[in-house]
């Protein structure tokens, strides 16, 4: 015993190691990481070929990390081990005061967003419909106050200016007022995922119903209804797995809807804006409208407004709950995987209006744009 | 495969470590060799022809030596096997340099383009089996005469592919007999350790500080500049030492002693100090191969002086086929040239700390040139640094993030942690401070591998 002490590294060193070896190949291996929403890989076959262009060593690295005993908690060991040295502010995503997980300002893109916004801007005069656009704030740019010290800059404001500068068909309404006094009210950001609370989108909303001069619904028009224990993807990209959890609130303003979800050929009806089945999962986001769809039609038979186009990323799946009351069609379109014509589209619909709604952020990153016909 | 990488850790070393240790001695240099065979060629699949053809050459080069009575045939071997050695190295490193520079001559423009990859560790192997040819001349070891062992010693995986360069005169009674005890490995795993966690923990962060500044060091200014150039100082020089500190940690554990290849070169307080530190093993076989040979310092003070500008450029050429690297080498030809004839009684009349700052501020600009693909880019970083310009992308919120890792990059570049262990090494908590940290290092080493491979699927983000 008293030999084995005086080697206790060596100890520690051979059981460690020899411990990680047999769990790696005896441990059951997983097929799909929550966390990361994508598939885990298995050990590979072995052949003479795949040993020569290199691909099984390949396969073998990735096999041995993305099985490895423990992954998630040496995920969140290294996030934290980062943040103890002092480098909060040189990761992709900041842990921030109040528990705020928010991601690092996105790589100035210039010419991605110039060439987004002249692509909108040309569909849209091409279209002969009124048109607006919705630039929906980095988190990060309104939470300013609890970012770590010497974090990015954010651009939101240069990309305002820059889009105030390129559109000439398109009405920029300018969101960011009105979202930086409702931080000073309530919760607009989540706290760990990178999109709007509903009561963030509710002022999205107040400001689109402002622009047009139309009536807007007061907040305690709606039936709330809070999920506890929402774990978003910039909670999943941390590693920060202490972060308490978040809560969406599922805001219901009575309206009867009918929802249709295409994807190709594909298509799933619901009479809810809300797909609670989400509810069960850590990031519940997708509780509105199912997460990520090509085509999203929300009809409202009732509403006193006519086809409503969004051209949109995710950050319009919470919002359309609120534009639903005011259009008896409002459709939405995913330039990420809709490929066909839109002007056909909005022909064969009657839209005879637009909207565009994205995150600041993924307009210079996001280049399917180009695909608007 | 690189050390510091998961499957090494849990699949070849866990497995080498078993049985290496299970079998019984006369089987060791065998396996030994199947593993070194194994590990080389999960890196290089095809190049490990070049290898076994080194090993195949210099030994039966060796052999043959042996056999020869008259000095002049020995000569004629040893000759043949340093232009086979030296060939292999010009081919396969040095090929495409040389056919790119001689395209820019008019006339040449139709020179082929030359692309051959470059063999993992063949400058170390290479340098390896040149001094054992050298050693078999000049009589200072025996000619091997068994191919396992010699084969073993060329491929010897802790040491394969980033050195130290090991001298056959230094090990050949290794090969043959040596004793592994609980007390030699645990120094191994200690050792083994510390390299780890210089690569992991260290060398790859101030990695990352380094590649974001030297993207656009225009962007980046002065401030980021300078610590930029900082943080590949200490990338670089944790990346290869850790390695060294790794490959001896290995040796150790496999029963091996491996010479000492950095001895806190920050901590110099000139640059003649500096080279005396870092990557020994390389200077002194230059020292002992080249520089020596030709007549060292016993010929005349020119003759000196050109004997130190072939070291240097050699030394250069050595670490990589571009011409800043050969400009890297003479740059440090000069300064050794200077200090030795002219500044070096100055130096020394300076106050320390100026001498310090003297050695690393040399050093830093010179570890720019190395760093930079070509001279025209070093240029363009050191004017960065040496015009004060405040950059775009907000220098000081750049850098300051790793102001911690700074400090601790700095203090670990001394030989501070080493005296407190010294100092404590007997008392009884000992054993269980350092099992602690060797597990700390492990969960934080494996961690920081781990969340490399964490790639939150970006589709999502949307």
């Amino acid at each position: 015993m008293k030999k084995l002490y005086s080697v206790l590294p060596a100890v520690v060193f051979v059981v460690f190691l020899a411990v990680m070896t047999l769990l790696l190949f005896l441990l059951p291996h997983k097929d799909y990481s929550e966390n990361e929403k994508r598939n885990l890989a298995d050990l590979p076959e072995v052949s003479v070929q795949a040993i020569m262009d290199g691909s099984f060593q390949e396969d073998l690295e990735t096999f041995t990390a993305d099985q490895v005993p423990g992954r998630d908690f040496f995920v969140g060991v290294n996030a934290y081990w980062n943040l103890a040295t002092g480098r909060n502010a040189a990761q992709d995503i900041y842990k921030c005061k109040d528990d705020y997980l928010i991601n690092a300002p996105e790589t100035y893109n210039e010419q991605v967003f110039t060439d987004n916004l002249t692509h909108f801007d040309q569909f849209a005069a091409a279209a002969g419909v009124p048109a607006d656009l919705i630039m929906v704030p980095s988190t990060g740019y309104l939470m300013e106050d609890v970012l770590p010290a010497f974090h990015g800059e954010y651009h939101d404001d240069m990309l305002y200016d820059k889009a105030a500068e390129l559109l000439e068909n398109i009405n920029l309404i300018d969101v960011r007022d009105t979202l930086k006094e409702g931080v000073r009210n309530g919760q607009v950001c989540y706290r760990t995922d990178h999109h709007l609370t509903s009561y963030g989108n509710y002022l999205l909303y107040r400001a689109f119903q402002i622009a047009h001069g139309k009536a807007y619904n007061s907040r305690d028009a709606y039936e709330v209804t809070a999920c506890d224990g929402f774990y978003g993807t910039t909670w999943s990209g941390s590693g920060y797995w202490f972060t308490p959890a978040d809560t969406v609130e599922l805001w219901d303003s009575g309206i009867q809807v009918q929802v249709t979800l295409r994807d190709g050929q594909e298509r799933t009806q619901s009479d809810s804006l809300f797909f609670l089945d989400h509810l069960e999962d850590m990031d519940k986001y997708p509780v509105f409208l199912d997460g990520n769809h090509s085509v999203v039609a929300i009809s409202n038979p009732q509403a006193e407004g006519g086809a409503l186009l969004v051209v949109r990323d995710s950050y319009a799946h919470c919002f359309s709950a609120f534009l639903a009351e005011g259009y008896q069609t409002v459709y939405l379109v995913d330039l990420r995987y809709y490929r066909e014509s839109l002007s056909e589209f909005m022909q064969t619909h009657h839209v005879d209006r637009m909207l565009y709604l994205y995150g600041v952020d993924n307009l210079m990153t996001d280049t399917n744009s180009v695909w608007l016909s | 495969m690189v050390f510091s990488s998961l499957p090494f850790l849990f699949l070849f070393l866990t497995v080498v470590l078993l049985v290496s240790h299970l079998l019984p001695f006369k089987f060791r240099n065998f396996f030994l060799l199947l593993a070194n065979l194994v590990f080389y060629a999960y890196g290089e699949p095809i190049y490990i022809l070049i290898m076994i053809g080194s090993i195949l050459v210099n030994f039966f080069g060796g052999v043959l030596m042996a056999r020869q009575s008259s000095q002049g045939r020995r000569r004629a071997v040893l000759v043949v096997g340093i232009i086979l050695n030296l060939a292999a190295l010009g081919v396969f490193k040095y090929a495409g340099l040389f056919a790119d520079t001689l395209r820019n001559i008019p006339g040449l423009s139709g020179i082929p383009q030359v692309n051959i990859a470059l063999p993992i560790g063949i400058s170390f192997y290479t340098f390896q089996a040149v001094s054992y040819l050298i050693d078999v001349y000049w009589g200072d070891c025996e000619a091997s005469g068994n191919f396992i062992n010699f084969a073993c010693y060329i491929s010897l995986f802790p040491q394969l592919i980033a050195g130290p360069i090991v001298r056959y005169k230094d090990v050949n009674e290794q090969l043959v007999s040596r004793k592994e005890t609980p007390t030699l490995f645990n120094s191994g795993v200690r050792l083994f350790m510390v390299g780890m966690a210089k690569k992991v923990l260290l060398a790859n962060q101030f990695g990352i500080l380094w590649d974001t500044v030297s993207a656009d060091p225009v962007a980046a200014g002065t401030l980021a500049a300078w610590c930029g150039a900082i943080a590949y100082s200490l990338q670089l020089y944790f990346d290869f030492s850790g390695y060294s500190d790794m490959a001896r940690g290995l040796g150790r554990m496999l029963g091996f002693e491996f010479c000492i290849n950095f001895n806190y070169p920050y901590i110099s307080k000139s640059v003649t100090e500096f080279w005396r530190r870092w990557h020994i093993s390389l200077s002194s076989w230059f020292r002992d191969y080249v520089y020596i040979p030709l007549g060292g310092n016993r010929c005349g003070k020119v003759r000196q002086c050109v004997n130190i500008f072939i070291v240097w450029g050699l030394t250069g050429f050595w670490h990589g086929a571009g011409w800043n690297f050969l400009f890297w080498g003479l740059y440090y030809g000069v300064l050794l040239l200077l200090e030795k004839l002219v500044l070096g009684k100055y130096i020394r009349k300076l106050p320390v700390p100026l001498q310090h700052l003297y050695a690393l501020v040399i050093v830093v600009i010179g570890w720019v040139f190395f760093a930079s693909p070509n001279l025209s880019t070093a240029m363009g970083y050191l004017a960065v640094m040496f015009t004060p310009s405040a950059g775009t992308m907000g220098g000081a919120s750049l850098v300051l993030p790793w102001l911690g890792m700074g400090i601790l990059g700095a203090v670990a570049s001394t030989p501070l942690a080493s005296k407190v262990w010294e100092k404590g090494k007997d008392r009884k908590a000992a054993p269980l401070i350092e099992g602690l940290l060797c597990l700390a290092a492990l969960l934080l080493c494996t961690a920081s591998l781990v969340s490399d491979s964490y790639n939150p699927f970006l589709y999502f983000r949307f």
